[in-house]
């Protein structure tokens, strides 16, 4: 085992592991809390004012949010290759499945932004001009703008830690076998793809049968 | 180990990439039953949906099973205190 990987105060590298991954874990439960408030408001106005949320969600791009739906899951289970192939030493595997994640992360981010060009060009921005006429509907665009610009920042977030990986194990094979980086990486990443998959109904498909 | 190409990665991939085929699969599936007529059972049933495909994502790409009781026990407390969250705001609203 190299000692590149053990960083202080760790005597070694298995407890470091399973600090790294308990901290993470951690982290991510703050993170359930941190989007379970905006989940909840959500839940609540969506209580007081059904149809203008079913009208105001008919409004949203179910094209870009399948697709974009897609594209993360098509990118967790990269993320999840290049973790395993981390873990059990194949580290050229891992170096190629760690880009493809980051690449298939921007695509969600360009496609974000086109969508959200599409949104703004119909005026669905809470404010003057704002074009649904139910009370309530400016509340479901106030969330949608709020939780997916969250979601992207959090995204963001995920594709620098993927590159990370990528740059430091470029000299350092065994960093990437040792290391809880990968782990931890993947961790993060699964959950912004977790809390999309929750979004996503909620979004998107409120008022497609109406 | 070794990173000799023909290494039989189908070993190791095989249940991630099977989870990926059950998440596509409920993807379309959510997506064809939004357009289905069913009131307010569009709601439960997209929700009901996310929550599988949420909870294949815990479960296996992050092995959620596999990990340490210390470690399931704080992936658990996020959600816990969720429950609080939604059940006492829930228990205002609905009672009004």
């Amino acid at each position: 085992m190299s000692s590149d990987a053990l960083r202080e105060p760790f005597s070694c590298l298995a407890r470091q592991h399973e600090s790294a991954v308990f901290g993470i874990w951690l982290f991510l439960g703050t993170e359930v809390l941190f989007f379970g408030g905006m989940f909840a408001g959500y839940s609540v106005y969506r209580f007081l004012y059904p149809d203008a949320f079913l009208a105001a969600g008919h409004e949203t791009n179910i094209y870009y949010g399948s697709v974009n739906t897609f594209i993360l899951l098509v990118s967790s289970f990269f993320m999840a290759a290049g973790e395993i192939a981390a873990r059990e030493g194949l580290t050229r595997f891992a170096r190629i499945c760690f880009p493809l994640t980051a690449v298939l992360g921007m695509m969600f981010l360009i496609l974000k932004g086109f969508e959200y060009n599409d949104d703004l060009e119909k005026h669905l921005f809470p404010g003057p001009g704002f074009p649904l006429p139910e009370n309530g509907a400016a509340i479901f665009w106030a969330f949608y703008w709020v939780m997916t610009f969250v979601h992207a920042s959090h995204l963001t977030a995920g594709i620098a830690a993927v590159i990370r990986l990528q740059i430091l194990s470029r000299n350092h094979p065994e960093w990437l076998r040792d290391s809880p980086s990968a782990k931890v990486t993947a961790l993060y990443w699964h959950f912004v793809d977790a809390i999309w998959v929750m979004l996503f109904p909620l979004l998107y498909l409120a008022g497609r049968s109406s | 180990m070794s990173d000799e190409p023909g290494f039989s990665m189908w070993r190791l991939l095989k249940v991630p990439f099977l989870a990926l085929v059950a998440l596509t699969v409920l993807l379309g599936s959510t997506i064809f039953l939004s357009y289905v007529p069913m009131g307010s059972m569009n709601l439960v049933v997209s929700l009901l949906i996310a929550g599988i495909k949420a909870g294949i994502i815990v479960t296996i790409f992050m092995e959620l099973p596999k990990s340490s009781a210390v470690q399931q026990l704080a992936a658990g407390v996020g959600v816990f205190w969720l429950m609080f969250l939604f059940l006492l705001g829930f228990a205002d609203y609905l009672t009004r």
